[in-house]
C-alpha cells in the first residue's frame, strides 16, 4: 500500500481545497495503487454543509457505480470504499481489472448514526447525517 | 503535467463555445485515453456535471471540452467552508488529422464522459496481402 496525493499543477483549486475544503480536517485518504497508474485517484475532499437538523457532505467519486460502493459510519468517522474499473481497459464490464479504494472522512460529532443516508448520482456521493437531538440548536425563551 | 495531445490554454487561443464560463476557477479535468485500431477513446472525469452543462466541439483538429458543475444547493444549507458555487472544467486535446470529426460520439455516465473518436478509413491499419 502506498499513499498517493495528487495535486494538479494546472489547477488553482487544488491548493485552495487542501486548506479549506474539509473543515473537519479529513483523515489522510489511503489510496492503493498496485496495478497501474490508471487507478491513481486524487484526494477527494468533502464539501460540508449543515442546516438545523442535519449535516451534509458531498464527495466526488467519478466512475464509481452504486453496486461497487459501500459506506460505513461510526462516531466521528465516515468510511467509504469502492471498486474502480480500469479506465484504460476500454470496457466497463465486470471482468475489467479493478482495484478497491478506501477513504475515511472525519465527520462532526453528535450525529445520529442510525439515520445516516447516502446517495450516489453523476459521480457525486451525497451523505446526509442527522444531528443528534442534543446537537440541535435550541431557541432560548426569554422570560 | 501536460499529457500527450493536450493543448495548453496558456499558449493557445482557447476560443469560445456555447457554454460560457460564468464564475469561479477553471479546472483541467483528469482524463485517460487509449487507442485501438478503430478509434481513440478518451474518458474524462466530470463529477456532478449534467449533460446540459457540457459542450464538446471538434474544430481544426482540436477537441475542446467545456463543462460546469452546478449544484442545486438548498437555501437552508449553510456551507461549513468557503466552497465555490460552481466548478468549471476545460480540456483541449489535439486529435490530429487521423480522426473523423463527423463520427465522434460522447456519452456521460456516472460522472465520466466517454468520447469515442473514430479514425479515418485511410489511417486504419491494414493487412497487406503478399502475392
Amino acid at each position: 500500500m502506498k499513499m498517493i496525493r495528487y495535486n494538479d499543477p494546472g489547477s488553482a483549486y487544488s491548493e485552495w481545497e487542501s486548506f479549506f475544503a474539509d473543515p473537519f480536517r479529513a483523515f489522510a485518504p489511503f489510496f492503493r495503487s498496485t496495478l497501474s497508474s490508471a487507478y491513481e485517484r486524487p484526494h477527494q475532499p468533502a464539501e460540508w454543509y449543515e442546516d438545523d437538523d442535519h449535516y451534509y457532505a458531498r464527495v466526488e467519486l467519478p466512475g464509481v457505480k452504486r453496486s461497487d460502493l459501500s459506506v460505513d459510519a461510526e462516531d466521528g468517522l465516515v468510511r467509504f470504499s469502492y471498486e474502480l474499473r480500469d479506465y484504460r481497459s476500454g470496457e466497463d464490464s465486470e471482468s475489467s481489472p479493478s482495484e478497491r479504494f478506501e477513504q475515511v472522512l472525519r465527520s462532526p460529532e453528535g450525529v445520529n448514526l442510525a439515520g445516516i443516508s447516502a446517495k450516489l448520482a453523476d459521480g457525486i456521493l451525497e451523505l446526509t447525517l442527522p444531528k443528534a437531538p442534543e446537537k440541535k440548536a435550541v431557541r432560548v425563551e426569554i422570560k | 503535467m501536460i499529457e500527450k495531445n493536450e493543448v495548453s490554454c496558456e499558449t493557445e487561443n482557447c476560443g469560445t463555445s456555447a457554454l460560457s464560463v460564468r464564475s469561479g476557477p477553471v479546472y483541467k479535468p483528469r482524463y485517460h485515453s487509449h487507442y485501438s485500431e478503430e478509434a481513440w477513446e478518451v474518458k474524462v472525469s466530470l463529477p456532478g456535471v449534467q449533460k446540459e452543462q457540457l459542450d464538446v466541439m471538434v474544430e481544426n483538429e482540436i477537441m475542446e471540452i467545456k463543462a460546469a458543475r452546478l449544484f442545486d444547493t438548498p437555501e437552508a444549507w449553510r456551507p461549513l467552508a468557503d466552497y465555490p458555487p460552481e466548478k468549471n472544467y476545460r480540456l483541449r486535446l489535439d486529435v490530429g488529422p487521423e480522426v473523423d470529426p463527423e463520427g465522434v460520439t460522447a456519452e456521460l455516465k456516472d460522472g465520466i464522459l466517454v468520447l469515442r473518436l473514430p479514425l479515418r478509413e485511410e489511417v486504419k491499419p491494414r493487412t497487406i496481402e503478399v502475392k
